[in-house]
């Protein structure tokens, strides 16, 4: 199973028990693969995760960083107000990283670890496509559905 | 000998700077001004003055500790500085970036210095600034500040609708809040000019409601993050707020990654630690406290009977060398503070393009 979809379910799962209730804002770090490549789909996969355990669309998002630079920062917002924070990496040290950072209003979820593979799961394409727009920007730009 | 004039006392971050001054032998505590009454005079066996212009008129007044609330800091600290007195600054500096203004400008008029508390004199600021200058990282090409504090009672603001934020923001500090991008993000700013010494070039930032009523019915955010870019192709981020007393083992998250061409460096304020688990009762929050329901200052929370929380055993959270002792090395060594007057107003800039960012949704330029 895609790392990124193993950990969306796992996350999904414990948001269910309402245990940090309803959770508000993200903060994530991927250092994960040296593959530039891998930057933009993963972030875009973070970000539908994301959507799904805010249950709420994305609206707008602010990419900054660049591929070349191997290093991407996304700034999102959601439609019922929820924020996140998501930033990866290329693999500049020997340990891979996924630090996860949920916020909710009752409480925070953690999550970090070091996963010796990598595989990402499928990035949607308009929203890759957005971060795109903005890292050639420089701008914030809407997220169209 | 330093004579420090306290401006503003109790239920201010003045109980924090009055003991550091106080235990330091190149510096006396002279009085209390600008406080409700004198209990906190009386608690350090000083006098409670009654009018400011007497105070620093005072030959033996020589540095002003200035805590008022952020609304009339500006206004007091230009007062102090053309006094004649250093002023030892409560962060932020300013409600405005026209008061910073003012304050730089009356230091360096008067000729007197500066100095903005902030975290940078702590353990783990020195060892991201070492590692930087080291050149270990390659290239910076990026940082990562989060610091949000565990503290209030959380899970009592409405969710919905979402915060709309409004430009420019008229009050900053109520007895039951403050705005805490302004308050919290302030030390992420200082912290980001202290390490790359690069002006900032674009702000993009979020402002929101998702803990506490007190903020909702305020006005004012519990919860902010902020993109930007700097000189030189530099990017960095912050996340600020206050997030509930329960949310954490500790203060609450405080750490840092910066990421080079060549490596990444994280640094976790509460690392390294020992963590401790047995059959005591649970640490659980203080009932809520009137006075304080944040959990602002040292006073309220003693009153409220805010208890450590135990799992946690970190014995590095102690700065080195404390604010008060760095600023009068600076006097002594007659040379400006790494966190003077100026270097704190372009964090207040900052902050004010992040207000304006969250209210319009548009990347600011500076």
């Amino acid at each position: 199973m895609a790392y990124l979809t193993w950990l969306g379910g796992s996350v999904q799962e414990a948001l269910t028990q309402k245990r940090i209730g309803t959770p508000v804002a993200l903060r994530a770090f991927f250092l994960l693969s040296p593959d530039h490549g891998l930057l933009l789909p993963t972030l875009a996969e973070a970000l539908t995760t994301a959507a799904g355990w805010f249950q709420s669309p994305l609206t707008r998002v602010y990419a900054l960083g660049g591929v070349r630079g191997g290093e991407i920062t996304a700034l999102a917002e959601f439609s019922a107000g929820q924020t996140a924070l998501l930033t990866a990496a290329t693999l500049r040290d020997p340990t891979p990283l996924a630090d996860l950072l949920v916020i909710g209003n009752h409480g925070t979820l953690r999550h970090q670890d070091h996963p010796e593979s990598f595989q990402p799961g499928r990035a949607d394409p308009q929203l890759a496509r957005a971060l795109e727009r903005s890292l050639a920007a420089g701008v914030p730009v809407d997220v169209e559905r | 000998m330093y004579g420090v004039l306290l401006i503003a006392g109790g239920r201010t971050h003045q109980e924090n700077y009055a003991p550091l001054f106080a235990a330091d032998p190149r510096s006396k505590l002279i009085g209390v001004v600008e406080d409700r009454d004198d209990r906190f005079a009386r608690s350090l066996g000083l006098p409670f003055l009654p009018d400011l212009d007497a105070a620093l008129a005072r030959p033996d007044v020589h540095i002003a500790s200035i805590a008022v609330g952020l609304e009339r800091r500006g206004r007091i600290a230009v007062q102090a500085a053309r006094a004649g007195k250093h002023i030892f600054m409560d962060k932020p500096l300013a409600a405005s970036a026209e008061d910073a203004r003012a304050i730089v400008a009356s230091c360096r008029e008067s000729r007197v210095r500066s100095h903005m508390d902030t975290m940078v004199r702590s353990h783990w600021a020195a060892r991201a600034r070492q590692v930087v200058a080291s050149g270990r990282l390659g290239e910076l090409r990026s940082i990562h500040c989060d610091l949000l504090f565990a503290k209030g009672q959380a899970g009592t603001a409405p969710l919905a609708p979402p915060r709309r934020e409004h430009f420019p923001p008229r009050r900053f500090t109520f007895v039951d809040s403050k705005r805490e991008l302004m308050t919290t993000g302030v030390y992420s700013l200082a912290l980001l000019a202290w390490l790359t010494n690069r002006p900032v070039r674009t702000v993009w930032a979020t402002t929101s409601n998702y803990f506490f009523a007190e903020h909702h019915r305020n006005d004012v955010e519990d919860f902010g993050m902020i993109a930007l870019t700097l000189e030189g192709g530099l990017t960095a981020t912050l996340t600020a707020g206050r997030i509930g007393w329960s949310s954490d083992p500790a203060g609450g998250p405080n750490r840092l990654l910066l990421i080079g061409s060549r490596a990444t460096l994280r640094i976790d304020a509460y690392q390294p630690r020992l963590e401790l688990y047995n059959d005591d009762p649970p640490w659980t929050p203080p009932p809520v406290n009137p006075a304080d329901p944040m959990g602002f200052w040292k006073s309220t929370q003693a009153e409220s009977g805010v208890k450590p929380k135990p799992t946690w055993l970190v014995d590095s959270l102690a700065s080195p060398i404390t604010e008060a002792a760095y600023f009068l090395d600076c006097l002594d060594q007659n040379r400006e503070s790494d966190m003077s007057a100026a270097r704190a107003a372009e964090g207040i800039e900052i902050l004010m393009a992040a207000y304006r960012s969250a209210a319009t949704g548009e990347l600011v330029r500076l």
